[in-house]
């Protein structure tokens, strides 16, 4: 389902008609406070012990891209969760994580996605089967003390206020 | 770290999420019906002679990128990714012995990549070109690049490579915000 959801966005970027749009109009984002993402348990409780989670964004191909609608007057804070998620990078041990910032850039478009702003996440090259949702790549180059700051959940509740819809993921293999 | 993971948790549930879309929920995706999307275009025609103009597709002004990036997305039906795929190769070899520095240039940073996930319905294979940097205020028309190279084969070539498109063509000028990489240097 999560594919086809992707695609879907994907395709909306690409199949410029009017009518395709008309036909997804009641696919607005859940309203605040309904639902957690998928994959993680509801706000308060644990989530069960268990092996690790399979990332939620991952790339099986050599390149992709992830493409990122923002709410119009919140890309300074986007921008600023990017420049947050550059620093964490440049002071990660984690291996994994240095080398997803090795080919990681973050374009913002000139054109705008509907009331939207689009950014595109280029990631080139992948690494296969690391992480590549925002918020948990944000969060694994923190420190455990960074983590517990008070003003940590504001920020979270700040960046994800930010965003106007979710992640589209786009798997790519270059051409020779 | 329990607790940061349950903030970051409530932190997803106060607002829509921003990374995924919950199974079995439609696509959180779309934009409002009526709002204006990026840019959408048909491949453009070659003005050749012999194609009547009332069968042309809407052409655009141009294939133009402006900025320090640009994209553009390519829906493909998906018995003509082979064709497609060729037209692809022809203008890699058109810009190669192209004796223009601009075709040249054009080459140095045009690639082309290949969608893995498919269409709702199969009903076409996602494309795209990524231009980093492009050449700004060159055109990227492919028939435009093909005339120049092939011209004795332009008109085939033009008819093959309209046949392969589901819809439009649709292009993002990008402009860098961050690099992440630690060796990037700043545009």
């Amino acid at each position: 389902m999560r594919s086809f959801a992707i695609m879907t966005f994907a395709l909306a970027v690409v199949l410029a008609p009017a009518a395709a749009f008309a036909q997804n109009t009641s696919t607005q984002p859940p309203p605040a406070g309904q639902q957690p993402p998928a994959g993680q348990p509801p706000a308060g409780q644990q989530p069960p012990a268990a092996a690790p989670a399979a990332p939620k964004v991952p790339f099986s191909t050599p390149a992709g891209i992830l493409l990122v609608q923002i709410k119009p007057d919140q890309t300074a804070v986007f921008e600023e969760m990017m420049g947050k998620l550059k620093a964490g990078f440049a002071k990660t041990t984690d291996e994994t994580l240095k080398k997803q910032a090795a080919g990681f850039k973050v374009y913002k478009s000139t054109e705008p996605f509907g009331p939207n702003t689009l950014y595109v996440v280029q990631v080139d090259p992948t690494v296969p089967n690391a992480e590549y949702e925002l918020f948990s790549m944000l969060q694994k180059t923190m420190t455990p003390d960074e983590l517990r700051a008070p003003e940590t959940q504001e920020m979270w509740k700040k960046y994800a206020a930010a965003f106007a819809a979710g992640l589209s993921k786009l798997s790519l293999t270059p051409l020779q | 770290m329990a607790l940061a993971a349950g903030s970051l948790a409530a932190a997803h549930a106060l607002n829509p999420p921003p990374a995924q879309t919950p199974a079995a929920q439609p696509p959180a995706t779309q934009p409002p019906a009526t709002q204006p999307p990026p840019v959408a275009q048909p491949p453009a025609a070659p003005g050749a002679p012999g194609a009547p103009a009332a069968q042309q597709p809407a052409v655009p002004a141009s294939r133009k990128f402006t900025s320090d990036a640009g994209m553009m997305f390519l829906v493909i039906k998906p018995d003509k990714t082979a064709d497609f795929e060729a037209i692809m190769a022809k203008v890699k070899e058109g810009l190669a012995k192209s004796q223009d520095p601009k075709r040249k240039q054009q080459a140095l940073s045009w690639r082309v990549f290949k969608g893995l996930e498919a269409a709702p319905g199969g009903t076409g294979v996602l494309y795209v070109w990524f231009l980093d940097p492009p050449v700004k205020d060159v055109e990227y028309t492919v028939t435009d690049i093909l005339r120049e190279a092939f011209p004795n084969e332009a008109q085939d070539l033009w008819s093959k490579y309209v046949a392969c498109f589901v819809s439009g063509q649709t292009m993002l000028n990008l402009q860098q915000t961050v690099n992440m990489s630690p060796t990037a240097t700043a545009k």
